[in-house]
């Protein structure tokens, strides 16, 4: 009988508390502010409007104390940036929470650990499971569509979403994620931490792009970026957006230049056609470059005749706060990395060990051990996206 | 068989033919397969291809280059062998469902065989069993997806039973393909699931001699079977008590019959996924061209099924950088034929 009751009363002040924030929700789309940029207006109510990736205005608590990534995106790095810890986050995807307990941001935040993950079963996200984590503030991606719906949904609802782009600028990683920052930044009202990122990502954008556009046309080396390559053998190569960002900043020659699908299927055959000087794995995938320079990834590829994999010039991309190819709060690192490891004897004054040791202590506030660097460099497979 | 009747003299022409055409079908494929493994992504100059080959038969050390090589020798070469096996495979499981259910729409498409067979390989996948594994799991769902599908159809007092087997096999597969669906909906989002959808699309992209190993000694033993039943397929589209009157256990010869066919199927989606409509396509070109007999249907689907699928999966290979799901190109190239072939003969009969 209790129960009943109290039921009852739980349910009726949900409805009273939906009708309260949703009169009090504004979602509508502006065009006097560009996507990609934000602001944001303290307003006395205890709410404050900032402008999304996607150009929406949405009114967010000035406090907030429970927030929900529905998508799955590399914005719980960024965040636990800022807050230093997953205190505050109630809701992860599955694959998300998988790559985070997987990576260096379990040591920042141990409590990712425990964040719900019930609402989303493989790509579906299920609202009524969002709402009942009564977040105060949803995370979502906008380049999927399914995700964009549902958070539509409960931004009727009276839930404000904010929405992310992983493709802004063309791909440009760096500008990505630094508008991720500004964005964070404005939901949570803290500027600082920010501007100081922001900073940094535009220093080493400056340093690498410095010495690799000296680079002739004959002294650049041709590169391509596997994005995946699963146990049955199917690869997939990295084409527009990410790929092409980061081969054209690292001033490589990026045989995949023509593929003009985010990532592509391709087989071994068009690898040898291509024959790159330096072959990037991304972290996705399971195999380490051993793997391919010995061929033993998948029994009956053969990868030996490739001129890469002769000179053992196959990367894997280390995987730190989270998965270096898409943006990310490591993203800075990554390019400083990449850059690194296709022309060693430009960066020949960069001790990349101290960089992200550096990078860590000041953005993260962790002290990192030897073997945690190796760790990032050689990623585990359980820590391969699933 | 023919040798030992005496022939009137009209008669002995068309024997004749008939090693002619033997020949013919023996040498399309192995020739059309030749000429493929000089077209590819790499270029590689013909000499060098046939240098390749020989050095290889030999026995030799490397002749050319050591990417040539490996492109020619451990890529195209197994992913030809396998296009062939798959596409002598498919159409010939194909035509001998048409032949056992008297049935021009029986394929292992339309009998749920596919789509049975599907659900255990994409369950092996998930599991993450190996391909011989994987290949026991396809037959034995596409066994049971048949054999529901025949118990459904095949009621001796019904009259439409073309319209129920197919009816028949049409909910068998959507059941299967709504247990597929179940899986790549547990499935984890980012990595099993595009390798799982990719290869139920159907791609050659990942054949080597390793799975060629595994899974060809089934569709070869498949299609020997088959073609050494040719004969007596013939008596399958008779009725039972026709049948029975020829002296033929026929009870055993449906057995051997959907045995075969089911593990062809199976193991060409096992290895490659669902490559759809050659299956289909093939036997009633054949059909057309040739007429019912299963004597000569039988080694033309096989032959006519090989060199179609090669080149199908040359151009897929080939046209672009990135693969093209063999599937669309099966599709895309095989029905508008196949719809001037309808139009022009004026289709066929069983």
């Amino acid at each position: 009988m209790i129960k009943k009751i109290s039921l009852s009363i739980v349910s009726l002040l949900l409805c009273l508390l939906l009708v309260l924030t949703g009169c009090s929700t504004q979602a509508s789309v502006t065009s006097s502010t560009p996507a990609g940029t934000s602001m944001s207006t303290l307003n006395p109510n205890g709410e404050h409007t900032v402008t999304d990736n996607a150009g929406n205005e949405v009114t967010v608590p000035n406090t907030i104390d429970r927030i929900a990534i529905i998508s799955t995106m590399p914005l719980a790095s960024v965040y636990c940036m800022f807050t230093g810890s997953a205190d505050k986050l109630v809701g992860l995807t599955p694959s998300s929470k998988n790559s985070c307990v997987n990576s260096m941001l379990i040591k920042i935040a141990p409590k990712i650990a425990d964040v719900s993950t019930g609402f989303a079963t493989g790509d579906a996200v299920n609202t009524e499971e969002v709402l009942k984590l009564d977040p105060d503030v949803v995370f979502y991606n906008t380049d999927n569509a399914s995700d964009t719906a549902a958070a539509e949904k409960l931004q009727g609802m009276g839930v404000p979403c904010v929405g992310f782009s992983t493709t802004l600028d063309e791909g440009d990683v760096i500008e990505t994620v630094n508008s991720w920052v500004s964005l964070i930044g404005d939901v949570l009202g803290e500027k600082i931490t920010a501007d100081k990122f922001v900073a940094y990502g535009k220093e080493i954008e400056n340093i690498v792009n410095e010495r690799v556009s000296k680079l002739s046309d004959s002294e650049k080396k041709s590169a391509v970026i596997i994005t995946n390559y699963t146990s049955n053998g199917i690869i997939t190569v990295a084409g527009n957006t990410f790929g092409r960002f980061w081969l054209k900043s690292i001033g490589a020659d990026n045989v995949a230049l023509s593929i003009e699908q985010k990532v592509a299927n391709v087989n071994l055959e068009q690898i040898y056609a291509w024959d790159p000087d330096v072959i990037f794995l991304n972290s996705f995938s399971a195999f380490t470059a051993g793997d391919i320079i010995n061929s033993t990834a998948v029994k009956g590829q053969d990868w030996s005749g490739l001129t890469a994999v002769k000179n053992k010039d196959v990367y894997k991309m280390p995987m730190g706060m989270y998965y270096w190819f898409p943006p990310c709060s490591d993203s800075p690192l990554a390019l400083l990395w990449m850059a690194k490891t296709l022309y060693p004897n430009l960066f020949q004054d960069i001790d990349m060990n101290k960089e992200i040791k550096d990078y860590y202590k000041d953005f993260y506030g962790i002290t990192l051990t030897d073997s945690d660097l190796e760790t990032i460099y050689n990623p585990p497979a359980a820590s391969a996206m699933q | 068989m023919l040798e030992h009747v005496k022939l009137p003299d009209g008669l002995k022409t068309i024997s004749d033919h008939k090693v002619l055409f033997y020949t013919l079908l023996m040498f399309l494929p192995i020739i059309t397969g030749f000429i493929c493994i000089g077209i590819g992504r790499y270029s590689v100059p013909l000499q060098d291809t046939v240098n390749t080959i020989l050095a290889h038969l030999r026995g030799q050390a490397l002749s050319s280059s050591d990417q040539i090589d490996k492109v020619v020798w451990s890529m195209r070469i197994p992913r030809i062998l396998l296009a062939l096996l798959v596409g002598g495979g498919l159409p010939v499981a194909g035509t001998a469902f048409q032949s056992l259910f008297s049935n021009p729409l029986a394929t292992p498409d339309t009998l749920g065989v596919a789509a049975g067979a599907s659900f255990g390989a994409v369950v092996g996948l998930y599991f993450n069993i190996n391909l011989l594994g994987v290949q026991f799991l396809a037959l034995l769902t596409g066994f049971s997806a048949v054999a529901l599908t025949y118990i459904i159809g095949m009621r001796k007092e019904s009259r439409e039973q073309i319209a129920m087997v197919v009816l028949g096999g049409m909910v068998i597969s959507s059941i299967f393909s709504a247990l597929v669906s179940l899986i790549k909906f547990i499935a984890d989002s980012d990595s099993q699931l595009p390798s799982i959808t990719y290869w139920l699309m159907g791609s050659l992209s990942s054949a080597n001699y390793y799975t060629l190993m595994l899974g060809a000694p089934f569709i070869i033993i498949g299609c020997v079977l088959l073609f050494k039943l040719r004969w007596r397929i013939n008596i399958l589209s008779l009725s039972e008590d026709e049948a029975r009157s020829m002296g033929t256990n026929i009870l055993l010869l449906r057995f051997l019959t959907v045995l075969s066919s089911t593990m062809i199927t199976a193991s060409c989606v096992s290895m490659c996924g669902q490559v759809g409509w050659v299956g289909l396509l093939i036997p009633h070109i054949c059909r057309m061209a040739f007429g019912s007999d299963n004597t000569v249907l039988v080694p033309s689907s096989i032959g006519f099924g090989a060199t179609f699928m090669v080149i199908i999966d040359t151009v897929a290979r080939s046209a672009t950088a990135s693969e093209v799901p063999i599937s669309i190109l099966t599709a895309l190239i095989g029905a508008p034929f196949f719809i001037a072939l309808l139009r022009k003969s004026g289709g066929w009969s069983i």
